[in-house]
């Protein structure tokens, strides 16, 4: 017979559990409130105790849910949600994937070759990372346009092309822990540097790209103010929903519930991101620290 | 043979090489380098129009921007209250968000009970965009929060709405949402901790505190540097949600450095931007020795790994 014991837990346990699950409750109260709430029509919205809940809201926002824009030719329009949706997939799968492949090609080509240059390189991400510039935002914005990057989509995917940041740390510990035996071997059999990154050292390490480049592609989906100073012409749904909420706060042209229908309508693309790879976005990624 | 094998080796590494980074380095050149050196020209130089665009200050005026920032810097009414606000969001994010992150990490490291759903339920605030948050979060502590006050009797205003509760409200705001890429990488850390470190631990009577202490944050000590060292600048770059909630017209008295500095560049046009890039040429010039001061302590006073 299996006799069934009860684990006692530790205080500490008992305590964290007991703080997490407030704060569990805290997170999820407002969120829950606000997907509710989205499904009130404007007119009960406040006043009944128990309203009927209406896909109405939806409809409105879908229609109503819109940012002006101002053409090159001083044209003025309003930019509505499919048209932004359409530009955030691709500003983010862009931005995303040209940014975590240089991040992965620069972390493996400085951490496998053994070159003198890879000092350099590691250097200049920790001092980037730890000295801090402030303030540079006017001369990026002069830079942009002295290279014709703005207002351009593809502009974004160059400038966001950078190796910086904590993700090369993260590539460039994961490589170093690829044995070198397999490149060594794969160089016997006759593949190139490219065969052996492509076939061998990046089918390895395909989850951390992944992982990563998931990561990229939600911060740059809920990034508004990049779209906002470098792609005005070309909003996003998370820069577009700026824009809707400043707008109807101010003139209050649309009620509450229409809000909270439209910050839905931007939080289920992502939302769905997340049920599908949730393993992926939540597994174990590390780091080294700021020394080699 | 084999010596002229390993060169031929050692060249076709190289070509691999140059042709994998010469991107990423001219990127860098460009957006890096070249960014951070333009806005060192523009603090000697002032915008004209269109056509002519910036030329060098000369003369008297070569010092003009430093002349205008020394001018709004010193203006205690602005200056203090930004100062005060950037330094309280960062040693309060510093003490409650780092300590609650690591305790949280913890727990999910040691695998206590529904670590899976904790681990699930902190990261959810990374995937949601900021300004879906912001703006549901501004409803319910403005119309939730004092309706609920209020049907036990007692007024008060929403907690945003609030001159006087603004500011402490966005910052446990921050806080409130910000654990989770933080967690994420802690608990990477800690699941790097070979099992034989911990079972040792075990064996040798080490309590849950006594292992915290003495084993994991030794262990996870350079990414938890990584961390600290990194949030220094937030004290000049940290915008909290203020432009989310407030576009350009908050209140002086909630702005931090981060939030002034966006704001004005935002709402600007180029005439402003060479005082905007001295700005922040003296910002960084305050705040790098400052972070290689703490990297630097942190090291110092670090628990050993061995």
């Amino acid at each position: 017979m299996v006799e069934r014991t009860k684990k006692k837990q530790p205080l500490f346990a008992i305590i964290t559990l007991t703080v997490l699950i407030i704060y569990m409750i805290s997170l999820i109260i407002p969120l829950v409130w606000g997907v509710y709430m989205s499904f009130v029509s404007n007119v009960e919205y406040g006043m009944v105790k128990n309203p009927a809940l209406t896909f109405d809201t939806y409809a409105t926002a879908f229609n109503v849910f819109s940012v002006p824009i101002t053409e090159l030719d001083g044209s003025t329009r309003d930019v509505f949600y499919e048209e932004m949706m359409l530009n955030s997939v691709i500003y983010s799968l862009g931005c995303a994937l040209t940014q975590t492949s240089v991040l992965c090609i620069t972390a493996y080509s400085t951490s496998r070759f053994n070159f003198k240059f890879d000092k350099v390189i590691y250097t200049i991400v920790i001092i980037t990372m730890i000295l801090p510039i402030v303030g540079s935002l006017p001369s990026e914005i002069a830079m942009a346009d002295f290279f014709g990057l703005r207002n351009k989509i593809w502009g974004m995917f160059i400038m966001k092309a950078h190796f910086l940041g904590m993700y090369y740390l993260v590539f460039h510990a994961m490589f170093k822990s690829v044995p070198k035996d397999f490149d060594e071997a794969a160089y016997i059999d006759g593949a190139g540097n490219f065969t052996i990154f492509f076939k061998i050292i990046f089918p390895i390490t395909i989850g951390t790209f992944v992982t990563i480049a998931l990561i990229n592609f939600i911060s740059f989906w809920n990034d508004y103010t990049t779209p906002l100073i470098y792609m005005p012409n070309i909003p996003t749904v998370a820069y577009g929903l700026y824009g809707f909420v400043q707008e109807s706060t101010e003139s209050d042209k649309v009620g509450t519930p229409i809000k909270l229908a439209a910050c839905m309508l931007v939080f289920i693309p992502n939302f769905i991101i997340f049920l599908v790879f949730r393993n992926k976005l939540i597994g174990n990624i590390s780091m080294g620290g700021l020394k080699e | 043979m084999a010596t002229q094998h390993i060169q031929g080796k050692r060249k076709k590494d190289l070509i691999f090489y140059v042709v994998t980074l010469a991107i990423p380095v001219l990127q860098f050149c460009i957006f890096y380098i070249g960014v951070n050196f333009r806005s060192i020209l523009m603090m000697f130089q002032e915008y004209v129009d269109g056509e002519t665009g910036f030329v060098f200050l000369k003369g008297n005026e070569f010092f003009k921007n430093f002349v205008s920032v020394f001018k709004e810097l010193s203006d205690g009414t602005i200056f203090l209250p930004v100062l005060r606000n950037s330094l309280v969001s960062y040693f309060v994010s510093l003490i409650a968000g780092t300590g609650l992150a690591l305790i949280f990490s913890y727990y999910i490291y040691k695998k206590f009970p529904l670590h899976g759903l904790v681990k699930v339920v902190l990261f959810t605030p990374s995937i949601i965009s900021g300004i879906v948050l912001i703006s549901i979060f501004h409803q319910f502590v403005d119309v939730v929060i004092p309706d609920l006050f209020g049907s036990f009797g007692v007024q008060m205003d929403g907690l945003i709405a609030n001159p006087e509760t603004r500011f402490g409200t966005i910052l446990f705001y921050c806080i409130w949402i910000g654990f989770g890429g933080s967690i994420l990488l802690y608990v990477g850390a800690m699941n790097n901790i070979s099992e034989s470190i911990s079972e040792a631990c075990k064996l040798d009577g080490a309590n849950l505190f006594q292992e915290m202490i003495y084993i994991v944050l030794p262990l996870i000590y350079p990414t938890l540097v990584t961390f600290l060292v990194v949030g220094v600048s937030g004290i000049f770059t940290n915008q909290l949600v203020i432009f989310a909630i407030y576009g350009t017209g908050a209140s002086p008295h909630i702005w931090t450095f981060g939030y002034y500095m966006f704001k004005e560049t935002q709402g600007a046009g180029y005439a402003r931007y060479p005082e905007l890039a001295t700005m922040g040429i003296i910002m960084t010039l305050i705040v790098a020795p400052l972070t290689f001061l703490v990297k630097w302590g942190l090291e110092k006073v670090g628990p050993s790994q061995e």
